[in-house]
């Protein structure tokens, strides 16, 4: 969320089903998330997602719950209309599929979980999936270190960007001052 | 974990560090949210009468069957009794 530019005084809808992980990542954003119905699939109600949507919206993160997919033709029509990005929570359900189309390709991003429990394991750990190249290096970057890296070196310009301090603040400084001395201008610490 | 009013955290808004949360931040503290039990009323009359039951992708077609009179069987016995 943090690659997808959420920050505080946005708005980030939830369904009433989830897993803890995905309401904790909209408050490490510092974000508000917003609670939405579910319907008899137990996941997000399309028609409740359209009523919660205000201005502050940034995001509607969509969780495919129980090898269920969500109806994504109702949610990504809404989200089209409002012009809100979608993430797609795929953790209990990789390789599922809605008509035919694999969940995680209709958002902006999907992600895989393979933690111990789920049918395809790494032990932890997991999977993205994006078609936007900028998006993809702000996410390997708040992945690791908040660097914007691209085959090996500074990826450029990637916008606005915040270096992580969840590691060592020292380490996030020299992150900080060495992509600076690269060119990149945008580039924060906290 | 998997229902909103089953997360302490996210009810009681446990701030991740003592500096506060989202909430009371000067950005947010205009929007007042509440995720008690009762937030969403149509997904916890979902969650009061739904039973997720996991289903093995290696099951035989019998065993499939098998489970499948044994959650009959149950509903039968839950309704009339």
């Amino acid at each position: 969320m943090s690659a997808l530019g959420i920050r505080p005084g946005d708005e980030v809808i939830v369904p009433a089903f989830l897993w803890v992980a995905t309401i904790t990542a909209v408050i490490q954003n510092n974000a508000i998330p917003v609670l939405c119905e579910v319907d008899d699939s137990l996941n997000m109600d399309a028609g409740d997602l359209e009523k919660k949507i205000t201005e502050r919206t940034k995001l509607i993160a969509v969780v495919h719950m129980a090898g269920t997919p969500c109806d994504m033709d109702a949610i990504m029509r809404v989200a089209e209309r409002h012009n809100i990005l979608v993430l797609e929570d795929c953790a209990q359900c990789n390789g599922g599929s809605f008509k035919g189309r694999k969940v995680g390709t209709f958002g902006k991003v999907g992600i895989y979980s393979l933690q111990i429990n789920k049918n395809v394991t790494a032990g932890e750990g997991g999977l993205l999936v994006t078609d936007d190249e900028r998006l993809y290096i702000r996410l390997v970057a708040a992945h690791d270190l908040g660097v914007p890296w691209k085959q090996g070196l500074p990826a450029g310009d990637t916008g606005p960007f915040l270096i992580l301090t969840f590691d060592r603040e020292s380490r996030a400084l020299r992150v900080t001052r060495h992509l600076r001395d690269s060119g990149i201008e945008n580039v924060f610490h906290l | 974990m998997h229902i909103y009013h089953n997360i302490r955290s996210l009810v009681e808004k446990i701030p991740l560090s003592p500096a506060g949360n989202p909430w009371s931040l000067p950005q947010n503290a205009d929007r007042v949210f509440e995720y008690g039990k009762g937030a969403c009323p149509k997904s916890d009359d979902l969650f009061e009468r739904s039973v997720i039951i996991t289903i093995p992708s290696r099951l035989m077609v019998e065993q499939e069957r098998e489970m499948t009179q044994a959650i009959g069987d149950a509903v039968v016995d839950i309704v009339t009794n």
